[in-house]
């Protein structure tokens, strides 16, 4: 496949123009910064630190650095702060317009913004001092800071990143599984391979899972796999759903609006059942009475990441 | 939990109740926005209907200004001036950047990648002022490309306060933001559904453009839609690269608040510029996300 090569190299030296013509200002810039000559002309002057030297003994400099390093300061700070507080956004009346408020500002050119504040904060005796320099910027800074995910670390090392439902639906390896809500883990190997659905074969029998796009299955590997407490259904054997397992109540553990409860299978296999106490006023769970917890094949997550 | 605990149904929905641990966490970021970015642009709507008289702007309620602006020629060109290199620069930085981000996002490693995409951030790190003026040596009539097409016996080319000159600070400006929203988006399109086309035997500039463009429209769209905003506004690229005259808009607003306090005629230029930027952001950002019928 020649062609093949030769595009491929076609689009690494197009990759090298790109980042050339990006990169090209800032490395005049540098270049120009060592050149002798008082204004940046072709050919270059000789080589020299003199404009480092101006620039280090100027007072002037040393104020407007001390200048900016304090408002950059404060401006993360409070930017920080404002899009920290924004995470706390279910729906709500209003949810738009608030959303919009929130992320409208780097949309407005700053020719504008600048005509709009400065007219603003002169108007209320804002204008002209550092305060307004934060102001401002807390502004156009304040949307990049908006909070909307969650990372999950472990050992120092990123273990998943994403919003709130995606790490609690769908937890990327069995530490994030463990740690986010309560899930039931259990491992087995990939047996029957449909378009649709698989079969995984456990120590407490076969499970049938919702075929996943990733991680690629074959035959007979080994993966883990979570149900989530809540997503578990208890019931007799008639209504019992797709996957199931005989269980008998060990303890439960009263949470508030829901119950955890902790059930034995067969072979010492613990399971941990989430229900509302309307659910559980239906079900005899007394003594040593076997009950049914089950879940359809769509709430079984395969781990990726195991 | 707290998804399932919402009301769903109407009737509990309308029955408002006061939530006030909610509204605290809501507070600080509607206040802030709310005094520093809503209120002055709702000022700034309010100052075009203002009066100027000897130098000196006077509160009131006239659309002298509105008139007066829509009435002259030299807004009209501005603004057909400022539409058209806005446009051209979205046609060309999206189309610059794609085969850049293509490559990024299917015929690098992911470790190249991330390095890649670190480096198009490094760009946002350094004041855009101090590029615009490097780019001014670089392309000035006796500046570092003429040197070279001089050594080459070539005569010089002048880009320099040319339009020219201002398409390469928009370039500037936009092209790193367009190449980072180009490949993260190509690179999340579906690798099956490429080799499904493969396999299925399109060829490969078909299935670039019926396959992996398609997929990726949401976030190529949303590029070319911050192309066309920051170019719009700008007014730094056609000001040193591009000579400033004619004007475009944002150069249009400096120059009259530069001249006798025309604060009142300068917003009403701004929110015209505003209404414009809302209508094609609205217009494409619907376009990107509508079903393919």
């Amino acid at each position: 496949m020649r062609s093949d090569r030769a595009i491929a190299l076609f689009l690494r030296l197009y990759v090298c123009v790109v980042f050339c013509f990006v990169f090209a200002p800032i490395a005049a810039s540098f270049v120009f910064s060592f050149n002798s000559d008082r204004f940046p002309t072709i050919p270059l002057g000789g080589f020299t630190l003199h404009w480092y030297e101006t620039v280090y003994n100027d007072p002037d400099v040393w104020d407007a650095l001390g200048v900016s390093l304090s408002s950059a300061l404060a401006v993360s700070f409070i930017s920080t702060f404002i899009g920290f507080c924004t995470a706390y956004r279910y729906r709500f009346f209003g949810k738009g317009a608030y959303l919009a408020v929130a992320l409208l500002p780097p949309t407005i050119p700053l020719v504008i913004m600048g005509l709009a504040m400065l007219a603003w904060l002169s108007h209320v005796g804002l204008s002209g001092r550092p305060i307004s320099i934060i102001i401002a910027h807390v502004v156009l800074c304040t949307p990049f800071a908006m909070a909307d995910r969650v990372v999950i670390m472990s050992d120092g090392e990123i273990a998943q990143t994403g919003s709130p439902r995606e790490v609690y639906r769908n937890p990327a390896n069995r530490f994030v599984a463990e740690f986010v809500g309560t899930n039931n883990i259990l491992t087995g190997r990939v047996a029957g391979l449909e378009a649709e659905r698989i079969g995984i074969d456990t120590e407490l029998g076969r499970f049938r899972a919702a075929r996943p796009d990733r991680p690629r299955l074959e035959e007979g590997r080994q993966i883990t796999f979570v149900v989530s407490a809540d997503l578990v259904q208890l019931s007799d054997a008639e209504s019992a759903l797709e996957n199931r397992l005989a269980c008998t109540l060990i303890s439960e553990e009263f949470v508030g609006s829901m119950v955890t409860l902790f059930l034995e299978a067969e072979e010492g296999f613990e399971l941990r059942v989430q229900a509302s106490q309307r659910v559980l006023e239906r079900l005899d769970l007394s003594g040593a009475t076997t009950v049914f917890a089950s879940w359809s094949p769509e709430h079984v997550h395969i781990l990726p990441g195991d | 939990m707290v998804q399932a605990a919402r009301p769903r149904s109407g009737a509990a929905r309308r029955r408002v109740r006061l939530d006030w641990y909610a509204m605290a966490w809501r507070a600080p970021m509607l206040l802030w926005q709310g005094l520093f970015f809503v209120i002055p642009l709702a000022f700034l709507v309010y100052l075009s209907f203002w009066l100027v008289r000897n130098y000196r702007m006077v509160p009131g309620f006239d659309a002298v200004n509105w008139v007066g602006m829509y009435g002259k020629d030299y807004f009209w060109d501005a603004y057909g001036l400022t539409l058209g290199l806005a446009a051209l620069s979205t046609v060309v930085t999206t189309l610059v950047a794609f085969p850049c981000a293509y490559a990024l996002a299917f015929k690098v490693s992911d470790t190249v990648r991330r390095w890649a995409i670190f480096f198009l951030i490094i760009p946002f790190f350094t004041s855009y002022l101090v590029r615009i003026y490097a780019w001014q040596v670089i392309i000035a009539e006796h500046g570092v490309i003429n040197a070279v097409l001089a050594h080459l016996g070539l005569d010089p080319f002048i880009m320099l306060n040319t339009k020219f000159g201002t398409l390469i600070g928009y370039l500037t400006l936009s092209l790193p933001l367009v190449v980072i929203l180009q490949t993260l988006s190509l690179a999340a399109v579906d690798r099956t559904l490429i080799e499904a086309a493969h396999n299925l035997g399109c060829g490969r500039i078909r299935t670039v453009f019926t396959v992996i463009v398609p997929l990726a429209k949401v976030g190529l769209i949303i590029g070319a839609v911050f192309c066309f905003i920051l170019s719009f506004g700008d007014f730094v690229s056609p000001y040193y690269l591009g000579g400033s005259r004619p004007p475009t808009l944002s150069i249009l607003i400096i120059d009259t608040t530069k001249s006798g306090q025309q604060w009142p005629k300068a917003a009403v230029v701004a929110v015209t510029m505003i209404a414009t930027l809302l209508v094609v952001a609205f217009a494409a950002v619907s376009a990107a996300y509508r079903k393919r019928t």
